[in-house]
């Protein structure tokens, strides 16, 4: 009998360290809502560390100011198409938004030659209060489509001044994705008034479109530089299994989908080949998917220990990863917040907090403060 | 009766074998294309992967659930109800039950490369299906898994 009560007070004192323990990490820091009943929210842009704006992927650009979400959206954005993965989704403020007032949004629209066939278009204008106005086309991917997905979407502008632009394959179209003479699965690069830089790679290539920066993508949904710019991190769905996070070099061929560690959806081979000379490989990739949504290069000082890494939103099962980074080399990787649903976009405030939008038509903002 | 069913499942199993096989080697076309090292092993090995993965794994990761394999039960449905109603038609109509079986797959497999894309916000979730000769031949594919059941049909019967 006094063998049993000694063997259970240490079976207790086990399982009670133990999950004291596993809960010690959790606690390092707080997750707040700052904003609920966003209807999928999508881009998130900072224009100060208390004014926050949000696209809804059904089609209104929403301005958070002093943690309350103003009930009216922006005026003047332009109307996008909310079908399939389609509608208003990246949302970029110019380098020099403190002087110019300008903003990048991106979203799908339906072709107004062929209403039967849609695409991607980025458009700039000026955020004047609660208005946008001197809209201005900056890029419309082109041939149109017919599918609503794969459209990519994200913006990042370079220390150039340059702006980086994610076009996805389309789904129907991956095999696109390996010529030059479209947009699909490519990173665009142009001015920040839509003209085409003149030391884009392509530009003097015959047949080829001259904004394209990179191509052989999927659906590339996150796409972020490094503190000095002089890293590009891109992130892309692999169909089933396959998500890669590649380092984006000016020129070259990531390979889809003639190369890939994914197979389609229906279970059939995209390509038997994993690799091949002239086609870069991935830094990191996930078997099974993790369906990666948003990303940001965390340089913060609120949580010391995290300077440095990569943060990747997942929409499957929902969390975030932390990718430690030696070099351009990944080292480790951790799962963060996981209890939230189905986690669409990851930024970095100018505080140095986190934050994060979940996907869904009551989706919400979080704020990641260590506590 | 007990072979009619046999005779039916291995219709669908035979037009899933096609299908895959029509989209497995266009896509390995494509990659010769671009100078992928595809030789016939490559082409052999491929099939037969693509045959297991689209006809006889259940498909896990699409849903919280593994569901069944998604092409065989697809064109299970559609043959279900194109038999049905040749089945109903021939008391009627006097053609040789291998055409009009053969009619009646070819119709259920119209249907099936049609009507995905409507589903799936345009998309074409068999690869194979992606162009007008792709389609026109997966619809051939499922003439030759109607055609199969009739022709078998016609044996039992005589």
């Amino acid at each position: 009998m006094k063998i049993l009560k000694q063997i259970s007070l240490i079976t207790i004192t086990y399982f009670l360290c133990f999950s004291l323990f596993a809960n010690h990490h959790e606690e390092s820091y707080k997750l707040e809502v700052v904003a609920e009943d966003l209807s999928f929210p999508w881009g998130i842009a900072f224009i100060s560390n208390e004014e926050i704006l949000i696209t809804e992927k059904t089609g209104e650009l929403r301005l958070i100011s002093q943690g309350v979400l103003l009930p009216e959206p922006i005026s003047g954005v332009p109307e996008s198409l909310f079908r399939g993965q389609g509608g208003l989704e990246g949302i970029v403020l110019h380098p020099n938004f403190e002087n110019n007032q300008y903003i990048y949004l991106s979203f799908s629209e339906t072709d107004q030659n062929n209403k039967k066939l849609n695409t991607l278009r980025v458009i700039r204008g000026k955020l004047e209060g609660t208005s946008l106005t001197e809209v201005e086309t900056i890029f419309r991917a082109s041939p149109s489509r017919k599918t609503a997905n794969h459209y990519g979407a994200k913006m990042v502008f370079l220390k150039d001044g340059t702006l980086l632009i994610t076009s996805g394959d389309g789904f129907n179209y991956r095999e696109e994705a390996q010529k030059l003479d479209n947009h699909f699965g490519k990173i665009i690069r142009v001015n920040d008034d839509g003209t085409i830089p003149q030391d884009n790679p392509f530009i003097e290539t015959p047949g080829a479109k001259p904004e394209i920066w990179s191509y052989g993508h999927r659906n590339l949904q996150g796409i972020v530089t490094n503190l000095d710019g002089s890293v590009i991190y891109e992130h892309e769905h692999g169909p089933r299994g396959g998500d890669e996070l590649n380092i984006i070099e000016k020129g070259k061929n990531y390979g889809w989908p003639a190369i890939t560690y994914g197979i389609d959806y229906s279970g059939a081979l995209v390509s038997p080949f994993k690799e091949k000379e002239g086609m870069e490989q991935p830094i990191k990739y996930w078997v099974p998917s993790i369906a990666p949504s948003g990303m940001t290069f965390y340089n913060g000082d609120l949580f010391p220990d995290w300077k440095g890494s990569l943060f990747i939103s997942a929409l499957v099962p929902g969390d975030v990863r932390r990718l430690d980074l030696e070099g351009t080399n990944v080292v480790s990787e951790e799962v963060l917040f996981n209890k939230i649903g189905r986690i669409r976009n990851i930024v970095t405030a100018p505080d140095g907090s986190l934050v994060m939008v979940t996907d869904s038509n009551k989706g919400k903002l979080y704020r990641v403060t260590p506590k | 009766m007990i072979k009619k069913i046999l005779f039916f499942l291995l219709s669908i199993l035979l037009t899933s074998f096609l299908v895959g096989a029509q989209t497995t080697i266009l896509n390995l076309m494509w990659l010769s294309s671009l100078e992928m090292p595809v030789t016939l092993m490559v082409y052999i090995s491929s099939i037969f992967k693509d045959f297991y993965m689209l006809s006889l794994s259940p498909v896990v990761g699409m849903l919280p659930i593994s569901i069944p394999p998604l092409l065989p039960t697809l064109i299970f449905l559609g043959f279900l109800i194109s038999f049905s109603v040749t089945w109903l038609a021939l008391k009627w109509v006097k053609v040789e039950k291998k055409y009009a079986y053969g009619i009646a797959g070819a119709v259920a497999l119209f249907f099936i490369v049609y009507l995905m894309p409507v589903v799936f916000f345009g998309v074409d979730m068999l690869a194979g299906a992606r162009t007008p000769l792709g389609k026109l031949s997966l619809i051939i594919c499922g003439y030759v898994g109607g055609h199969f059941m009739g022709s078998k049909l016609n044996k039992i019967e005589l």
